[in-house]
């Protein structure tokens, strides 16, 4: 695992260009440990603490549209992908917050045309 | 004639006689990669070009081969250019012969780095089983070859590594006095327990083992087995890992290189 500064955060639009009102599946994935804090080393006996992601939140044109909680269990490197409805372009955001409430961040553009001007 | 001649050419003879009767494999149409054995999901994890986590190794990769280090200041790109040309089918031609070594791929990484760069090789931290840097140049290398045929050399200067390679393939070793073969020929398809057993290609990695939540080489994944048989495992980049690494990417030939894919 990489030191904490040097983890990648991957966001991506499927598609990146929609219509309006399309639905649109966002995928992300977080380079993480995901200690789930309740394995220790065999040898000192100490417990390695908890250090998880426990909050995703999306942001669509600074607007909170998708929150997940997430709790010690989820897989290290976590994927998520989920369904948002493309109404305006802009700029979607992702924010992953761990348990010393850092926060990193990823963003891509999404592009929207308009249903009346497509036909 | 010396009894030492005699046996040199008893030895000569057998090792000919040995590569002429190249051991049983998988026909090519029968060879089925490490992804026919996993879940459908894991292996839509692996096809799936965003969510493969194995990537993430690439794309570390893909900056270390961008990045300048040691005394001479210059990076791979420096004098290898763009990887997508440079690299294309080394990944699939290793283990290979080099100075009469036989080097797997993160050892000619290493020397290329020594040689030429003046820089020290990578080696595990404290905390890593592997170094994460030398697996993350290993992916991105190999996975310029991603799709093409595993095509490794086992005659000329190879041919006595081949040998070793297969001998140690078909040895029982360990409390459960079990050989590679006696799992990954006789009984691939079957169950170990929970799970099916695979024949044991090389082709995927460095891969994702999800039971690690990281890239591990094929090397390391010999120890797991080992271990597993209750045998005592040897260190990562030893000669007789690399011999067996070799025969093993032979058996495999042909089959497609998958890397970074994902394994339970």
């Amino acid at each position: 695992m990489a030191a904490r500064k040097d983890q990648k955060r991957r966001l991506k639009i499927v598609p990146a260009t929609a219509r309006k009102g399309d639905i649109v599946t966002i995928k992300t994935l977080a380079e993480h440990e995901m200690e789930p804090g309740v394995r220790f080393n065999p040898e000192s006996l100490v417990v390695y603490p908890r250090f998880i992601i426990n909050k995703l939140i999306c942001r669509y044109n600074g607007r909170e549209v998708f929150v997940a909680d997430w709790f010690s269990g989820v897989s290290a490197n976590p994927y998520l992908a989920f369904k948002l409805r493309a109404e305006e372009s802009g700029t979607v955001e992702i924010e992953w917050v761990d348990d010393y409430n850092q926060s990193t961040f990823a963003r891509t553009e999404i592009t929207v045309t308009d249903d009346a001007t497509t036909g | 004639m010396s009894a030492r001649v005699l046996v040199a050419v008893a030895i000569a003879l057998l090792a000919a006689d040995a590569l002429a009767e190249p051991a049983r494999r998988p026909a090519p149409e029968e060879l089925l990669s490490g992804a026919a054995f996993v879940r459908p999901e894991t292996r839509a994890l692996q096809d799936d070009a965003f969510a493969n986590p194995g990537l993430i190794w690439v794309e570390r990769g893909a900056a270390l081969w961008q990045t300048a280090d040691g005394d001479a200041g210059t990076s791979c790109a420096d004098c290898h250019g763009d990887a997508g040309t440079a690299m294309k089918g080394v990944g699939a031609t290793y283990p290979k012969v080099v100075g009469g070594r036989l080097l797997n791929l993160s050892q000619r990484i290493n020397q290329c780095r020594v040689d030429h760069m003046g820089a020290p090789p990578y080696v595990a931290a404290e905390h890593e089983v592997e170094s994460e840097n030398l697996l993350s140049l290993e992916a991105y290398v190999k996975t310029q070859s991603a799709g093409m045929p595993m095509a490794v050399a086992v005659d000329g200067a190879a041919a006595p590594f081949f040998v070793r390679g297969r001998e140690l393939y078909f040895q029982r070793v360990g409390q459960m006095d079990l050989a590679c073969a006696m799992c990954h020929d006789d009984r691939a398809g079957h169950a170990l327990r929970a799970e099916p057993i695979s024949q044991g290609h090389v082709n995927g990695f460095p891969a994702y083992i999800l039971r690690w939540d990281g890239l591990a080489s094929a090397q390391r994944r010999f120890r797991f087995c080992n271990e597993q048989a209750r045998a005592e495992p040897l260190a990562i980049g030893h000669d007789d890992y690399n011999a067996l690494e070799l025969y093993v990417a032979w058996r495999g030939a042909t089959l497609p290189v998958e890397s970074p894919a994902v394994r339970r």
